[in-house]
């Protein structure tokens, strides 16, 4: 599974470059994201995230920013699970709102996840990175 | 390529730490600093003793892109051991290595015998998949043991009875980007 950025202007970055090496999720130009896009490994679509411009004209409403991770567990008998996040935050009132999708690599099952909780099993807030710091 | 992380357990002394992957059934609680059938806890006519301690690690062998972040541990919140017996668990900021009396008891773990410890030692069970243990630190684009350390140890009752103990399963987690 790989990750592809669509740009407002048409063109697009992709987490696989055609020469095998891999794109870095910092280099995505995170002011100009139209779709942000999850692919097989075969190329086929499994999920989308939009993020073409609402074009929203309200003072309490923030833009959408970009979340992507890998969560990843392992426990002592060898078991594991790898689950991909992707989605949104944004300022709602001076509030951190997300909407994530959460995609399990092995059956591809999906959920649509709302407000991070720190006590969920699963749906809980990341460490952002310096690419990020506008989720701060 | 994804990352590739595995759970070791950290043995030795500590100029020459000895780092043991984890795989199903192959870490135990005992009286030894080893990974493979250490001697047994004895169990007290009275009060407590202790296993030596067991520290994990995360180790990267194969890179992220970007990094390998928001580390965290926890139980299933049911301790299977058996009766008498009880442990706890502690992130701990550096490496100490295990001491006791093999065959008998190990020392206890706290912050004044493990000096890497950040903080008192909480009973294991109170990190569940619904509040996992946070464990501080990170790793870039490159290969390594990343993370602090957990460190755990089995307390054995003069309650408990002679034998393996139950098993228990622990789980750590972490974000890749």
């Amino acid at each position: 599974m790989y990750w592809v950025a669509h740009y407002n202007d048409g063109s697009q970055l992709s987490q696989l470059k055609p020469d095998g090496s891999r794109n870095n999720y910092n280099d995505i130009d995170r002011q100009n994201l139209n779709a942000f896009v999850l692919c097989r490994d075969n190329g086929s679509v499994l999920a989308a995230v939009d993020f073409s411009p609402d074009n929203l004209i309200d003072p309490d409403i923030g833009p959408k920013r970009l979340i992507w991770r890998k969560r990843h567990s392992a426990n002592s008998n060898g078991q594991q699970l790898h689950i991909q996040l992707a989605g949104w935050q944004r300022r709602v009132k001076g509030r951190n709102i997300q909407s994530i999708l959460y995609i399990n690599e092995e059956t591809e099952a999906i959920v649509l996840g709302g407000q991070w909780l720190e006590n969920a099993p699963m749906m809980h807030s990341i460490v952002p990175l310096e690419c990020e710091t506008d989720l701060i | 390529m994804a990352a590739t992380v595995i759970i070791n357990r950290l043995i030795g002394e500590n100029a020459t730490i000895t780092a043991c992957a984890i795989t199903s059934g192959s870490a135990r609680f005992g009286t030894q600093d080893t990974n493979t059938s250490p001697c047994a806890t004895r169990i007290p006519s009275s009060g407590s003793n202790y296993s030596y301690w067991l520290t994990t690690q995360l180790n990267c062998t194969a890179a992220p892109d970007n990094s390998l972040t928001n580390i965290k541990w926890y139980s299933d919140g049911t301790n299977s051991f058996g009766t008498g017996l009880q442990a706890v668990v502690c992130p701990a900021s550096a490496y100490a290595s295990a001491v006791g009396t093999a065959g008998s008891s190990g020392c206890i773990l706290n912050v004044t015998n493990h000096t890497g410890l950040t903080g008192a030692p909480s009973i294991f069970t109170t990190y569940t998949s619904g509040n996992k243990l946070t464990v501080a630190g990170s790793i870039a684009a490159t290969t390594g043991s990343f993370g602090y350390r957990v460190v755990m140890q089995l307390q054995v009752e003069s309650t408990a009875t002679p034998g393996n103990s139950g098993e228990e399963t622990f789980t750590w987690e972490w974000d890749e980007s």
